[in-house]
């Protein structure tokens, strides 16, 4: 069981990194498209037609899966240092990891039905 | 010559329950240390104020403080590098004993906690267990920690959780996890990856800030976080 948490405390320090790297790229990709290639970019038109473009699709669900595991995984990390009951603690993690799984599945299934 | 004040919070548990602030006016020399500002208080002003010091040499850490808002070595601190009102307060985050002298016990726990000393059952050779100058290059900053505290005691990690090791013991497990000729290192990580272990450092730099002896704690925490996703997580068979 001790192993299993260090192994988790790794893998999650990792992940933080990786996926921020992810993020930096995705971010300015996301941007560069949404923000800085005019509004017709965020017409239902042009929504439409990226939705329908497989690479977007799977840029999309990258893009998702690492900004809230990035989001969630960093506000786990910091939670306990502002909450100290470890009661608390615990309903918070449950909390955070039951909205994080509801946001990923909404998203995907925005983006794949 | 000039004239400094010494703002000094001062604290006596005996006496009273708050701290409270007091001002010395002293003639320093610019080529004084703010300790020989401490001693001529000491000596010649007020005989109850307590401090730390021992060597007066910026090698034993037992005069940190914090000096207008940044803990380092009061030994080691130049009156020439001060403005002429001098700030000073007890370490952060210690438990505070009498005026700048906190209970370093909780520090030197966490210490304990990284198996601080060298593990290797081989025989000796006949003078010295030798290293070659790179690997003596992995460890060389880290052997410089005179252990005074301020990194820990700057670190909101450790304000926010007493429990976490903090900046100074886990420099201390690099500098043993990082030496070649210490065969724990394995034992040693396990010791540091737990959820009061390493992750709760979260590279604010502070500890680099503070360091009297200008170690990159941060760099070196994060070298340790390196090691741990490349044994337990990469090469695990
Ligand atoms: C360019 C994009 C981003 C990069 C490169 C990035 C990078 C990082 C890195 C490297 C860490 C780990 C810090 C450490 O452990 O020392 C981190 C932590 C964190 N990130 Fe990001 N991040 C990015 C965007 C975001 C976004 C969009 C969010 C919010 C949704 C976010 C929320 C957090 C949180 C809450 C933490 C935890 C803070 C901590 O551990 O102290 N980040 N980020
Ligand atoms: C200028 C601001 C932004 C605009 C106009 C914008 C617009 C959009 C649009 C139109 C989509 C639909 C997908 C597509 O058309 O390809 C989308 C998806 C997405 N955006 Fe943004 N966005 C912005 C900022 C951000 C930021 C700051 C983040 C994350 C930190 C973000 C994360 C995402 C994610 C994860 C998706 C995919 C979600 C899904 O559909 O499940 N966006 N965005
Ligand atoms: S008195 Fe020894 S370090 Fe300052």
């Amino acid at each position: 069981m001790k192993r299993i948490i260090e192994i988790k405390r790794v893998i999650e320090w990792f992940f933080q990194r990786i996926t921020g790297v992810v993020l930096l790229i995705g971010l300015i990709v996301h941007f560069q498209t949404m923000h800085y290639s005019g509004a017709g970019q965020i017409s239902y038109e042009a929504v439409f037609a990226r939705l329908s473009n497989p690479y977007w699709i799977v840029f999309n669900i990258v893009f998702l899966l690492s900004v809230t595991y990035h989001g969630f995984n960093g506000l786990l990390g910091i939670m306990p240092e502002y909450v100290h009951s470890h009661k608390m603690q615990k309903v918070l993690e449950g909390v955070l990891i039951v909205v994080a799984v509801t946001v990923v599945s909404l998203g995907v299934y925005i983006l794949t039905v | 010559m000039k004239t400094c004040t010494f703002n000094i919070k001062r604290f006596d548990p005996e006496k009273a329950s708050t701290p409270r602030w007091a001002k010395f006016s002293v003639e320093m020399e610019q080529t004084e240390r703010l300790l020989d500002g401490l001693i001529k208080i000491k000596d010649n002003m007020d005989g109850t104020l307590t401090f730390r010091r021992s060597c007066a040499h910026g090698i034993c850490g037992s005069c940190a403080v914090k000096i207008n808002g940044k803990n380092g070595l009061a030994c080691q601190t130049l009156i020439k590098d001060m403005p002429d009102t001098i700030t000073l307060e007890p370490l952060e985050a210690y438990p505070v004993i009498k005026d700048l002298v906190v209970d370093m016990s909780p520090f030197f726990e966490k210490n304990d906690k990284v198996m601080p000393y060298l593990v290797n059952d081989e025989t000796p050779p006949d003078r010295e267990r030798l290293q070659s100058p790179e690997d003596q290059h992995k460890i060389l900053q880290s052997i410089t920690c005179i252990m005074c505290g301020s990194c820990t005691s700057s670190c909101p990690g450790y304000w926010a959780n007493k429990d976490y090791l903090g900046p100074s013991a886990l420099l201390k497990a690099y500098r043993f996890i990082f030496d070649t000729r210490d065969n724990a290192s394995g034992e040693r990580l396990e010791k540091i990856i737990h959820n009061n272990g390493l992750w709760r450092c979260r590279s604010i730099y502070n500890c680099v800030e503070v360091c009297p002896k200008e170690i990159d704690i941060t760099g070196h925490l994060s070298k340790l976080k390196r090691l741990a996703v490349k044994k337990k997580l990469l090469e695990r068979k």
